[in-house]
Parts: C-alpha cells; structure tokens; sequence
C-alpha cells in the first residue's frame, strides 16, 4: 500500500503549530497518522471558526489546493459551516468547524448540540511527543467516534471499535452520558451499556427499533 | 439542537396546501406536524393514535368487504386518496406467470414485463444490478439487496399469505401494486402457483394502469434525462469556474 509522506503531513502541523492556529486532530483510527495513512486518505482537523480565514490563507499561501468535499453535496442544516477540502503533495485534510454528524433521514450534515460545541473548546487536550499539538478530550473523542459510527457510517468498523475500547476506561461515563442525552435522548444510557458489554454489531438495529419515549 | 436520527414517516401536503408531516425523533417523541401545529406524542400515545385514525379510516371508506389488516400500512398510505372511490374488494386467484410488472426497458423507459423478467427475480437468480440501481423506499439502513433476502427469508419461513396479507391488484388488470417481492419469492421459490390474492374494485376502473407503458413513458422520461444532462454540464462549469 502507498501511504503519505511522514515529512509532509509533519510540515502540516508545523506550520499550524507555527502560526497558533486553533485546532484539534479530531481522530487519528489505527494510529495511520503520520507513518501509516493511506495515500488519498484524509486527515481530520477541526478549526476554531475564528480562524477558519487565517488558516485557509496559511494554506493557500503553502500551495495547499482547496478541493470539493466528496460528501459536500449533502445539505448542511442548523447554521453548520460547510467543511472545506484541501490537498497538497498526496494529503488530504478534511476541516470542519463543528462536530457533525449526518442525519439518519436524508443523510443532510447537522451541528451536534451548542453544549458540546462549546465545551470542545474548553476541553481541548494539549498532547505532546507527536506532530499535532492538540486533540480532542477524551470525552468528546468518544462522543465524536460513537457518532460517527451511528450517523455516518451506519457500521462500527475494527479501527474505530479499537479506540473506543481504549477510550471507555479513560472516560468519565457521567460527563458522556450527559453529552449522549442530547444526540439520543431516552436510548443514551442503553446505548453506553451496549458499549460497554461490546455489542456494537447490535448498537445501530436497537437504536432504530428503540420505542421506550 | 434537533435530534440527528429523525425517521420521516410522511411527508405530504394538505388538501388546503399545508403540510402534514409524522417524524419518528427516535429517543425524544413522535411529532405530528400539521400546517403550523405540531404534535408531541410518545410511542404508546402514537400508537394509540393510529388506531383511532384506523377507526376513523374504516368508518370513512364505510366498505365490509376492506379489511385494513390486509394491506401492508405504507402500501395503504400510498392509495390513501383512492380508497375513497373503491367498490369493493374481492379475493381471487392468480397464476405467478400471468402477473405483470414496470422493468427497464430500451433507454431506460419502463415497460411491462411478466414477473420473471422483473428486477426483484432477477436479484434472487444472482443478477443484482438493475435491482440495486432501483430507487425505492426501503426500511431504513436496508439496501435494497437486503429487503429481497429479508422478503424471500420470511416467505420461506413463514409462508404465504404472512399476516394475513395478500398480493394486491386494481380492477381486472395484473399489474401487480403491492407484493413484487414476495410474488417473486413465491415464484422463485415454488414455481408457477396459483396464489390467491387481493382485488381492489374502484368505481369505472379508475386507477386503471396504462397497457402501453413504454410508449407513454417515452417522452416524459427523455425530457427529464434531457435536463439532468443539461443541469450536469451548468454544474460543471460553475464548479470549474469557482477552481
């Protein structure tokens, strides 16, 4: 398999690293990044609104080339900022400006909850001995993977179900289910039990037949 | 924030031309939104719900020989607004191979085949690909390949009529409208039966289909072909222009 070169996603976060540009690596599944992601594989960043102008800027003036979203065709609903695409020597980076998740309906981008969006911030995680400077809590990691697999890709695939599992004896469970009761409401605390005794292959069937509200 | 995982159950406007909508907001509430209002319900006060509207359906159609347990309820929604010229409804008796179904025909425009030519066999005798191009409404996260394995499993398992459920058809005409899949799966099945059915008779054989599909369909379809052409090329060069 061809992968991306190390030295040029490390010159990515160089450079944001560099120019104090509010971020977060918001997963990196299997560890792909930076010795091991798939060539046309992208990187997910999330970017403070406000410096959503300076960034693309950086990026531009780094002969980045801003690209389509394969998935930006879908309606981005609740004031959800479009994500933006961009691509330079075989890497893609993939921005969005708010945790999302597609709708079970019409597959249309929503915004999760204010509350999270507000949080991420707050609890953003500074990391040190890797090429990013900044992640997600592990909280809202798990929140973002869980989302992910039930909105997105409708599946809980190896990779994710792996960082899940790292991150369940990590998390505070109370701070999640909170955060849960405004994505599932009434299915959140079966949906943390469902995690917790590893039935993902279940999750997404019982999420969609749940009649207990 | 609204809730991601909303199943819409109808989408359709009034007569008045307001809108009526039932939303399944899975973990919160049902929604019932008519015109201006909406309705919170929870599932049971939901359920509850439809079997008055049932009720109020079989009072409506006031007809002894329509038994609403017959019919598969997204089916009844669709003929929601003929049942109010129906006669009568009758059961009868049908060789699989004298049921007709819409296929693809040449560029694409449908036309009338018989049910071993149509999308649904050919799926189960291992040629998908005109099947999983179809557009159709499935349950949800159920790939149109699944609900053909789904049907045929339960037709296996349980038989036929399941539920008390019968394959559905207008008039003397053998267009079948509700019941594709599991009259294939009968006929894949079992071979060449005579299945009994269900028969809608509407006043004038109205709702008659149409005997020469291809024919009719033509224009309609090439025009609307026509303009996603067009409409392709206008994207194309407005996506070019913005690069």
């Amino acid at each position: 398999m061809e992968y991306c070169s190390k030295k040029h996603i490390i010159n990515l976060f160089e450079l944001i690293n560099k120019e104090q540009i509010n971020y977060m690596l918001l997963r990196n599944i299997n560890n792909e990044i930076p010795n091991k992601l798939p060539f046309k594989k992208d990187i997910d960043l999330i970017i403070k609104e406000e410096d959503a102008i300076r960034f693309n800027d950086l990026l531009i003036k780094n002969f980045w080339v801003k690209k389509r979203h394969p998935l930006g065709h879908f309606p981005f609903l609740y004031g959800l900022i479009p994500f933006t695409f961009y691509y330079k020597e075989g890497i893609y980076i993939d921005i969005c400006h708010q945790l999302a998740c597609r709708s079970l309906n019409n597959g249309e981008w929503f915004p999760l909850d204010m509350k999270i969006q507000e949080d991420l911030w707050k609890n953003k995680r500074t990391v040190s001995n890797k090429p990013w400077k900044y992640r997600l809590s592990l909280e809202d990691e798990f929140i973002s993977l869980i989302t992910r697999c039930v909105f997105d890709k409708k599946k809980f695939t190896y990779g994710y179900i792996e960082r899940i599992e790292q991150l369940i004896p990590r998390i505070d469970t109370k701070v999640v289910l909170t955060k849960f009761e405004v994505i599932f409401f009434k299915f959140s605390k079966k949906l943390m039990n469902k995690i917790q005794e590893k039935e993902y292959h279940t999750i997404i069937t019982n999420y969609i037949k749940f009649k207990d509200y | 924030m609204s809730n991601p995982a909303v199943i819409m159950l109808t989408n359709t406007n009034t007569k008045s031309g307001g809108r009526f909508k039932v939303e399944d907001n899975i973990g919160e509430s049902m929604h019932i939104h008519y015109d201006n209002f909406r309705i919170d319900l929870t599932i049971k006060e939901f359920l509850l719900f439809t079997e008055i509207i049932e009720k109020s359906m079989l009072n409506l159609i006031d007809n002894k020989s329509f038994n609403i347990n017959n019919f598969d309820p997204i089916f009844l929604h669709d003929i929601s607004h003929m049942l109010k010229d129906l006669v009568t409804v009758k059961y009868d008796k049908i060789k699989l191979s004298s049921i007709i179904v819409s296929t693809n025909g040449l560029f694409g425009v449908p036309k009338w085949s018989r049910l071993k030519e149509s999308r649904v066999f050919k799926a189960m005798s291992g040629d998908f690909s005109e099947n999983n191009n179809y557009k159709q409404s499935n349950l949800i996260n159920q790939t149109n390949q699944e609900r053909v394995d789904n049907v045929k499993s339960i037709i296996e398992q349980k038989g036929y009529p399941f539920n008390d459920e019968y394959l559905v058809f207008f008039n003397n005409q053998n267009y079948i409208r509700d019941g594709q899949h599991r009259a294939c799966s009968l006929l894949f099945d079992k071979g060449d039966l005579e299945v009994p059915v269900l028969r809608l008779f509407f006043k004038d054989d109205k709702y008659n289909l149409n005997d020469k599909l291809w024919l009719t369909s033509f224009f309609p379809i090439m025009k609307s072909n026509l303009r996603n052409i067009a409409r392709k090329i206008l994207n194309k060069i407005r996506n070019y222009n913005n690069f």
